[in-house]
């Protein structure tokens, strides 16, 4: 699939987003569900420092950043001295590639895989296909998405979010499902046919929450139990990882677990917390044979090199998403990238570049909540905001943009031009109103009307406004 | 391919190495954390206070998980009887449990007399026992009283599969093995860790497989174990 989600224009995939009520919906109801959830656990974190906590697990992150070099060279020695191999990959492609020559070398059938964005990034699951392999993913989320034709997740954590169950139903019962639509029923279906898979893939794929330096740990968290049982029964296993999900000591990953499971779900810990060091032990009738874990670049040693290094300390918890009043609206489908939210605003333009998705930093209104609520202490909306800069100075010299603004330099800065055209608004938009408000509103207008009525356009400007009310006139 | 190579390390490194503008240190001095709080949760806590914590926090647990979790204190002399009860609450069915003479000195031998014994010699044929397999038996190594989690560090004899495939866990939880918190765990992890030992897999489970996936209905056993019961020991 790659970080693009479709072919289609930004405003296209806005304009179908936004017709889905039931999305739209469900967008709503797991942001409050899940913050409601999420302040609750984290009221009893210690003493309900949150802050505190929250300083703690960006400092590990920073420093983690600041050494990539060194504890990705250390974690690496330890994942051989463990018994893995580790494959450095520039891009996706290498990526890609080294774990599909893998399994066809190896003469793999079947692969189970257990979610991993990177894996999505670099467009694994295709390349596998196309060699001849059966891939099964085991997520039950993303089990249903890859049964409905690969559509693509539209949350972080719950990227199945916009289907509903009678969506869902429909996907299995094209899969020799005949039940109802009842949550329970279609999960019992989904285990019924993933459990022997994982008994009989030969290959494991998953991702990498954190990795830690000192031990060559992979460190995996979940509720479902999908990757530890893909990370239990196929003899041969690799881990992909993004270069920057590395750790230097237990200890920051005690603090960095501690608040991802806390913000990505509102629990104080998932079900599941694995850490797995490599192959098993000699003799052992199950767990990895071989061992692999494929570390990806693709585009963040650029955003090292930038000032927006900082966004490399994400630990992909969602909490962005969860508070952002944009997502809550349009969902993850209108970033279309596989990195949606405030995260995805600031992500997808650096590792995808701005010509596909220039328009995503207008994606916010830099209210500063995700900052807020962030673990690992990003300043998203700083981030966000020196996008905007980057674009208006780029689009500064681009022709279109450089009329305009140029235009609108020069109407802001004469007074006598502000005034009249503040003067004239109302009357120009006379024409389309339509009972006091304007319905069907036209050019830059139009975006605003499509969704809502505009409110007339007062005759009176605000400054006239105030200038009478100071001096004790109207109301 | 050649098991234990580090392949396209050196441009890799030293690209990054060029962006932060030096070489790749020698050593990189960790600067600790600004402050520690994470060590004061449950201080000075005594062994029968954190297995309390643990029992309250596995109840919380058992309250969301809608009565798939359950948690007993008991002492050791309960500990066969028990056990027995618990392996039939869901219905009988085949048992599978780890090699681990400890089952033995605790007094389980009876209990456990019809019990598939994981032997990794066997090899497939654990797996498959553990695939049908209504209940599991197992031990924490180390437990974590914030969050009532077990954990398991892998070794010959366990079996991993064993661990996650059974429809209906027991753990018995020896009091002594609870810590505050994962911060407890981290620290023995770090210390194993500089004495070179990695243990293949350490698993915290601190529930029943459960999933969010369908309209945020939670749902129970997608994968994993469907049930789960604590057995803190308290002369354990
Ligand atoms: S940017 Fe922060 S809040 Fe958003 S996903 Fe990453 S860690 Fe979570």
């Amino acid at each position: 699939m790659g970080i693009k989600i479709n072919d289609k224009s930004f405003k296209k995939n806005l304009e179908k987003n936004l017709n889905d009520d039931f999305m739209r919906a469900a967008m709503v109801k797991a942001q409050d569900l899940i913050n409601k959830n999420r302040a609750n656990v984290l009221s009893q974190l210690g003493d309900g420092n949150y802050q505190e906590w929250q300083k703690l697990s960006g400092e590990a992150r920073a420093h983690a950043i600041e050494n990539l070099d060194f504890y990705l060279n250390q974690f690496a020695e330890n994942v051989v001295k463990n018994g893995g191999t580790v494959f450095f990959a520039k891009d996706a492609k290498e990526a890609s590639q080294y774990v599909t020559n893998l399994a066809i070398e190896k003469g793999v059938k079947k692969v189970v895989k257990a979610k991993s964005m990177v894996t999505e990034e670099i467009g694994l699951n295709h390349d596998l296909i196309d060699a001849g392999v059966d891939v099964k993913e085991t997520d039950l989320a993303e089990y249903i998405l890859q049964l409905d034709d690969w559509n693509p997740p539209s949350h972080m954590v719950v990227p199945s979010l916009h289907l509903n169950k009678t969506q869902i139903r429909d996907v299995f019962a094209k899969n020799g499902y005949s039940g109802k639509d009842i949550p329970e029923d279609l999960a019992a279906f989904a285990r019924a046919q993933l459990r022997n898979e994982f008994l009989t893939a030969d290959m494991g794929i998953y991702g990498c929450n954190f990795a830690i330096a000192e031990s060559g740990a992979i460190t995996l968290i979940s509720n479902e139990g999908n990757i530890d049982l893909c990370t239990s029964a196929p003899e041969l296993q690799v881990a992909v990882m993004g270069m920057e999900r590395i750790l230097a000591t237990y200890e920051d990953a005690d603090i960095c677990i501690s608040l991802l499971a806390r913000n990505a779900v509102g629990a104080k810990s998932t079900s599941y917390t694995t850490f797995v060091n490599g192959i098993t032990e000699e003799g052992a009738a199950d767990g990895a044979k071989e061992f692999h874990v494929v570390i990806v670049d693709n585009g963040r040693s650029k955003v090292l090199k930038s000032q927006f290094k900082e966004v490399l300390q994400c630990m992909r918890c969602a909490a962005c998403l969860n508070i952002c009043p944009i997502y809550r609206q349009v969902g993850g489908h209108s970033y279309n990238s596989i990195y949606s939210g405030p995260l995805g605003v600031v992500l997808t333009p650096l590792l995808a570049g701005y010509e596909d998705f220039e328009e995503l930093p207008y994606m916010c209104s830099l209210c500063g909540a995700c900052t807020e609520v962030c673990p690992s202490n990003i300043k998203l909306h700083s981030l966000i905001h020196e996008h905007k800069r980057v674009l208006a100075e780029d689009k500064k010299n681009s022709a279109f943009w450089g009329v305009s603004m140029t235009g609108a330099g020069k109407v802001f800065s004469r007074p006598w031009m502000y005034k009249l055209g503040t003067g004239i608004a109302p009357l120009m938009t006379k024409p389309l109103m339509e009972d006091g408000k304007i319905k069907k509103g036209i050019s830059i207008l139009k975006g605003w009307t499509d969704k809502r009525d505009m409110p007339a356009l007062e005759k009176t400007r605000f400054r006239d406004w105030y200038a009478s009310r100071s001096k004790g006139g109207n109301k | 391919m050649k098991k234990g190579q580090i392949l396209n390390r050196e441009s890799f490194i030293s690209n990054l190495s060029n962006i932060l503008g030096r070489e790749m240190p020698k050593e990189v001095v960790h600067p600790g954390l600004s402050s520690k709080p994470h060590l004061e949760i449950y201080k000075g806590y005594t062994q029968a206070q954190l297995a309390e914590e643990f029992h309250k926090n596995a109840q919380v647990n058992k309250a969301g998980s809608g009565g798939k979790i359950d948690s007993l204190i008991i002492e050791k002399k309960d500990l066969a009887n028990t056990v027995a009860e618990k392996l039939v609450e869901h219905g009988t069915g085949p048992i599978i449990a780890w090699n681990d003479e400890r089952f033995a000195e605790w007094g389980l031998n009876e209990v456990l007399k019809d019990a598939y014994v994981w032997t990794d010699k066997k090899g497939r044929e654990n797996v498959d026992k553990a695939l049908e397999a209504s209940y599991g038996v197992c031990i924490s190594d180390i437990s974590l009283a914030e969050t009532a989690s077990y954990t398991v560090i892998d070794k010959l004899g366990k079996g991993r599969s064993s661990n996650f495939l059974p429809l209906n866990y027991v753990c018995i939880v020896p009091q002594s093995t609870i810590v505050p918190r994962l911060t407890q765990a981290m620290q023995k992890l770090h210390e194993m860790s500089k004495e070179g030992i990695n243990p293949a897999a350490i698993n915290f489970i601190c529930g029943s497989s459960s999933s969010s996936d369908i309209e945020l209905n939670k749902v129970w056993g997608v994968h994993g174990p469907i049930r789960l019961t604590y057995l803190i020991v308290s002369d354990l």
